[in-house]
């Protein structure tokens, strides 16, 4: 893919824009400094996608209940979604990060980050997340047409996302208007 | 009050002007109403569509989706009166802008402190309004919306046009209403005023006015009407009167002096004997002879004042010295002058000589000197008789009771005296001949008076009838 380092050059410097903390990487940063700064852009969206969306009460079993933050697989955000769990609260809960491996593990999350290397089992995943109130965060081209909730994708050097909406829409959580006219839609509401 | 000296129609224009003010007055507090309002609701718009524009551009500002932010505030370019937009981001800088095509990017505020709340800035030509992008207690940034205030302004020029109009058709429709009114009311009440004085000049009673019982002004036209011919009937009835009045003096002066002329010759017949009479005989005729002069006076004078009414007093010209009439005359009034205790003083001396009627010229002497002897309060009396080139003058002046001075004009009138007929005999006519024979001599009477200090009478007589009349 030759225009692939370009495109990350660009979103690299658009996350520079939207992480002003991390201005200090802006002269020439390193292939890997840039792939770095791309995860944390998308790190800093899955935190922005839980204000625009709401879980249903039964989620959490007490007011005390942590917001479970998964990473199903490995992805170059594992880092950066453990600082953020570490580092602030979501949806007004502590948070907490847990690496899963098997799709029965995803029971208890309220968010799945499903990693690049889990595409030959994202149907088993999926199964046990579908209807559920589960966000399932993909960063895979092709995942949310294959059901994932949202999943991010590269356009113009900006960091974007696509909606399965009907998916959405069955997992019972109460997604913003707002967030949804950003998304890209894969898939038509359903019946 | 002074509005009661004013004319009908003035008032008119003043209550009708009045009664136009009420609603005019209602027009303009509905004028800055509705510009209050419209004003207000102009800021209310613009502040919703702020809020709303904010709130959809949360997400956009969230995930930093410039694209989406752009079609967010774009769909802003479908109201008119929107100028222009721009998001801030929460550093403050600005994230995306819309603008109409002749709106400079450098009337937008380069950056917008995060911290700014939600405000409105009324300007000259435009509204800025300024709203924070909030969700979820989370600030993202700020929205800027310019909204021009042009159209605004249009509203409010053509609401006042509006106004303006309705306004200028109160006005128009009260200066209508004065007009009707002014041609159903103050006209014809001036027209009723010009009929009053055109009887009241020219006494022609066979004018009518416009009546009718339609309304109050016809009704006043009506008794106008009435009342005009009752006058007409009344003015009949007096000049009748005075008619039957003068014919009945005419007749009886006349019947009574065809006795008074046999009375006279016999007793001429007696006073011829009376040398030859007792002496209580002889004072008896002298009674009856002073009597009768007195009543053929009398007598003469109703002849004269009926002879006046019916325009028959003649004037027989010829040529008089009224010096020596005067003498005459004032010798005459010897005997009664010395009984009064007034002593007459005549100055007479050259001859004035005119072209006058000596029969009627004596009259005048004769009723002017027995007038002084009996108002004369036994003072004496002066008579001057003087002349120029072109006039004849007599002055008889007594310094007796005198005439106050609104009795002054009246004199001269028939049958008027000054003073109480109770106290001093006669029928009051002889200053009214006395003024007629000097008038038909076209010569003037005057008089100057004092209550209590006297009268002068002075008669100025023109010489010959070729004279110019003396005013």
């Amino acid at each position: 893919m030759i225009g692939h380092s370009a495109t990350r050059r660009r979103a690299t410097v658009r996350a520079q824009r939207v992480l002003v903390g991390l201005a200090f990487a802006m002269a020439a940063p390193s292939p890997a400094r840039a792939e770095e700064l791309e995860y944390e852009v998308k790190a800093e969206f899955v935190e922005r996608f839980t204000r625009f969306i709401e879980w249903p009460a039964a989620s959490f079993g007490s007011p005390a209940a942590t917001f479970v933050v998964c990473l199903a697989g490995q992805s170059p955000i594992a880092p950066h979604l453990e600082k953020l769990a570490k580092e602030r609260a979501i949806k007004g809960r502590k948070a907490t990060f847990r690496r899963v491996a098997q799709p029965k593990e995803v029971d208890g999350c309220h968010l799945v980050f499903i990693g690049p290397t889990e595409g030959g089992k994202l149907a088993d995943y999926l199964a046990v997340t579908s209807g559920r109130p589960i966000l399932t965060i993909g960063d895979s081209a092709g995942f949310a047409a294959r059901g994932v909730l949202l999943n991010f994708y590269l356009q113009g050097g900006y960091v974007r996302f696509e909606v399965n909406a009907a998916e959405t829409k069955k997992s019972g959580l109460q997604c913003s208007a707002k967030l949804l006219k950003l998304g890209k839609t894969v898939s038509l509401w359903g019946p | 009050m002074k509005l009661v000296a004013t004319s009908i129609r003035t008032k008119l224009i003043l209550l009708v002007g009045l009664g136009a003010l009420v609603p005019l007055g209602g027009v303009a507090a509905v004028a800055v109403r509705d510009v209050r309002d419209i004003r207000r609701d102009m800021v209310a718009r613009s502040t919703l569509v702020a809020s709303t524009v904010a709130e959809y551009s949360a997400a956009d500002l969230a995930f930093d989706d410039r694209d989406a932010a752009e079609k967010t505030i774009g769909k802003l370019g479908r109201l008119e009166q929107v100028e222009g937009a721009a998001l801030y981001d929460i550093k403050g800088r600005m994230f995306t802008i819309h603008r109409v095509p002749d709106l400079a990017e450098a009337a937008f505020p380069r950056t917008i402190a995060p911290t700014t709340g939600s405000a409105v800035d009324v300007k000259e030509d435009h509204i800025d309004v300024f709203h924070p992008v909030v969700f979820g207690d989370v600030r993202y940034g700020t929205l800027y919306l310019r909204t021009a205030t042009t159209p605004l302004e249009r509203r409010i020029r053509s609401f006042l046009w509006g106004i303006g109009l309705l306004a200028l058709g109160v006005v128009g429709s009260s200066v209508a209403v004065v007009m009707a009114l002014e041609r159903l009311v103050s006209r014809r009440i001036l027209h009723l005023a010009s009929i009053a004085r055109s009887i009241a000049e020219k006494e022609d009673y066979s004018v009518r006015a416009a009546a009718s019982d339609a309304d109050e002004i016809g009704v006043l036209g009506g008794s106008f009407n009435r009342m005009v011919e009752e006058l007409a009937r009344r003015q009949n009835d007096a000049r009748r009167a005075i008619q039957v009045r003068d014919e009945f003096m005419s007749i009886a002066s006349h019947e009574l002096k065809t006795p008074l002329t046999a009375l006279w010759l016999q007793v001429q017949g007696l006073e011829r004997k009376a040398a030859d009479m007792p002496e209580n005989a002889r004072k008896a005729v002298r009674a009856i002879v002073r009597h009768l002069q007195r009543l053929d006076h009398l007598i003469g004078n109703l002849l004269d004042v009926s002879r006046i009414a019916s325009g028959r007093l003649t004037i027989e010209r010829s040529e008089v010295d009224l010096a020596t009439l005067v003498r005459e005359v004032a010798a005459r009034f010897d005997d009664e002058a010395r009984r009064c205790g007034s002593a007459i003083d005549v100055d007479a001396a050259g001859p004035v000589v005119g072209d006058w009627d000596p029969f009627r010229l004596e009259q005048v002497v004769t009723n002017l000197v027995s007038n002084a002897l009996k108002y004369g309060r036994e003072k004496p009396i002066a008579i001057k008789v003087e002349g120029d080139a072109a006039r004849g003058r007599l002055v008889v002046r007594d310094r007796g009771i005198g005439i106050a001075r609104e009795d002054v004009e009246r004199i001269f009138g028939r049958y008027e005296r000054a003073v109480s007929g109770r106290h001093y005999a006669g029928l009051g006519l002889g200053l009214y001949i006395t003024n007629q024979i000097v008038a038909a001599h076209r010569g003037v009477i005057r008089v100057e008076s004092e209550p209590g200090a006297g009268s002068t009478f002075t008669v100025e007589l023109p010489r010959r009838t070729t004279d110019p009349p003396v005013t």
